[in-house]
């Protein structure tokens, strides 16, 4: 157990195996994050007294010039002492429910897609979370991955993840060859993540591409539960019709029996059909929803050439950007 | 003080004494984006002053060279073509000709 003193004389207090990111969240300290996997750039502090491990210096996340001053990323640094560094938290990454470890087995396996499957993990005692975030799974082997819980936290099932085999992962492969009825354990670490669904007066947009998709039906989900008088556009895109959802499969999915959610399929390597629109994703969306967006909340989740693209084409038509809500994974 | 563009286009910034190369300067406005006057070689260069990641003015980061990093996360910009160039920083700013007339410093607004 190390001390870690903040700017100001506030501290709190790490563990031998967590990370900087980690352990201040653990203890419902604001630390700035995004991606927890060194890539977004986000949680850079300065070391000002003590010692700490770097598990990763050549992270992408850090510029040569945030070496030269001497910062370094929390979601990739381990206390070796007690230290004091530089850095702003910020009620933004306050978290709302504070992550924890524990011990999780796979209960269940659903086929969504060719290549998608929906694993349902029950943890030892149930996991608190908000629509849209996600938690970090480490398999028997000790790789680690982040997922977005699919499902709701009040639902009792555990956690589920969508997850989409990756030709030669070895990770994806391994979990592909799981069977529910076999006693698998894994280790949850969990929730993360500030793009989660957020209370206002707006209507919405999900924007999903590939396996961004389990973020973005939770938060259809939630949104069908409570029933409110928002309107929700619902967007899912893949290459081609075998990678996405018909509109009975995702009404069937997120419990939308009325037909309450405008879903919009979208394909970007064949050409459109009845059930889905050509283009990629967030194109159809702009298509589609016209210039009144900023009268939207978006929340998006995707491969980083879709999440960056529609983030830089918000940004240049003027839309409030704080109406966005994303994690930045790389 | 005696407004002498000619073009309708050129908004009037400051005297072109006020821009130091050690910080920026903001120059705010009730009727559009605040923007951050820098000077680097002898050369102005205007960017808005909103950083693209979040709520942050970019005035009040430090200077390195040509870019300038974000107080909030140490990001990074070009201030001479607005580029990001260090993380979490991904969007592109927004940067503006300049014009110097007669000693004050003005932005040309190609949107107008």
């Amino acid at each position: 157990m190390h001390k870690v003193y903040l700017p100001g004389g506030d501290l709190f207090i790490c563990n031998g195996v967590d990370t900087l990111v980690q352990g201040a969240l653990r203890q419902g300290v604001g630390f700035p994050y995004e991606c927890n996997s060194g890539g977004c750039g986000t949680c850079k502090f300065i070391l000002e007294e003590g010692e700490v491990e770097d598990l990763n210096p050549d992270a992408a996340g850090l510029s040569d010039r945030d070496k030269r001053k001497g910062r370094k990323l929390a979601c990739q640094c381990r206390p070796l002492s007690d230290i004091k560094i530089k850095v702003s938290p910020d009620p933004l990454y306050t978290p709302l429910h504070k992550p924890a470890i524990q011990h999780a087995k796979l209960v269940s396996i659903e086929t969504l897609t060719h290549n998608i499957r929906a694993f349902t993990f029950k943890p030892d005692t149930p996991m608190d979370f908000l629509p849209g975030q996600y938690a970090l799974l480490t398999l028997p082997e000790g790789d680690i991955r982040a997922y977005s819980m699919a499902n709701l936290a009040d639902d009792h099932s555990g956690v589920e993840f969508f997850i989409k085999q990756v030709p030669g992962g070895h990770v994806t492969q391994a979990l592909f060859d799981m069977h529910s009825d076999t006693d698998t354990k894994v280790s949850l670490d969990g929730p993360y993540g500030i793009a989660y669904s957020r209370t206002s007066p707006r209507n919405i947009i999900c924007v999903a591409g590939g396996s961004g998709l389990a973020p973005m039906i939770s938060i259809a989900r939630a949104h069908v539960q409570a029933g409110t008088q928002r309107k929700l556009y619902f967007f899912f895109g893949g290459q081609r019709h075998e990678d996405i959802l018909e509109l009975e499969q995702f009404r069937r999915l997120v419990g939308d029996s009325t037909g309450i959610i405008q879903y919009t399929a979208a394909v970007s390597d064949e050409t459109a059909s009845e059930c889905a629109d050509n283009g990629f994703v967030h194109q159809v969306m702009l298509e589609r929803m016209g210039q009144a967006l900023s009268e939207f909340d978006i929340y998006c989740a995707g491969p980083p050439a879709m999440t960056t693209a529609l983030e830089s084409t918000l940004h240049a038509i003027g839309f409030p950007m704080e109406q966005l809500y994303y994690d930045r994974f790389f | 003080m005696t407004h002498t563009a000619a073009n309708e286009n050129y908004i009037l910034l400051c005297d072109i004494t006020e821009p130091k190369e050690e910080s920026g300067l903001l120059i705010p406005f009730n009727d559009r984006a605040n923007v951050a006057v820098f000077k680097y070689e002898g050369q102005f260069y205007v960017m808005d002053d909103k950083c693209s990641h979040g709520d942050a003015s970019l005035c009040e980061g430090e200077i390195d060279g040509d870019e300038v990093e974000c107080p909030f996360h140490a990001g990074a910009f070009s201030f001479v073509t607005g580029e990001p160039t260090a993380a979490p920083c991904t969007i592109p700013m927004k940067v503006y000709r300049t014009k110097v007339i007669e000693d004050q410093l003005y932005m040309v607004n190609d949107d107008a």
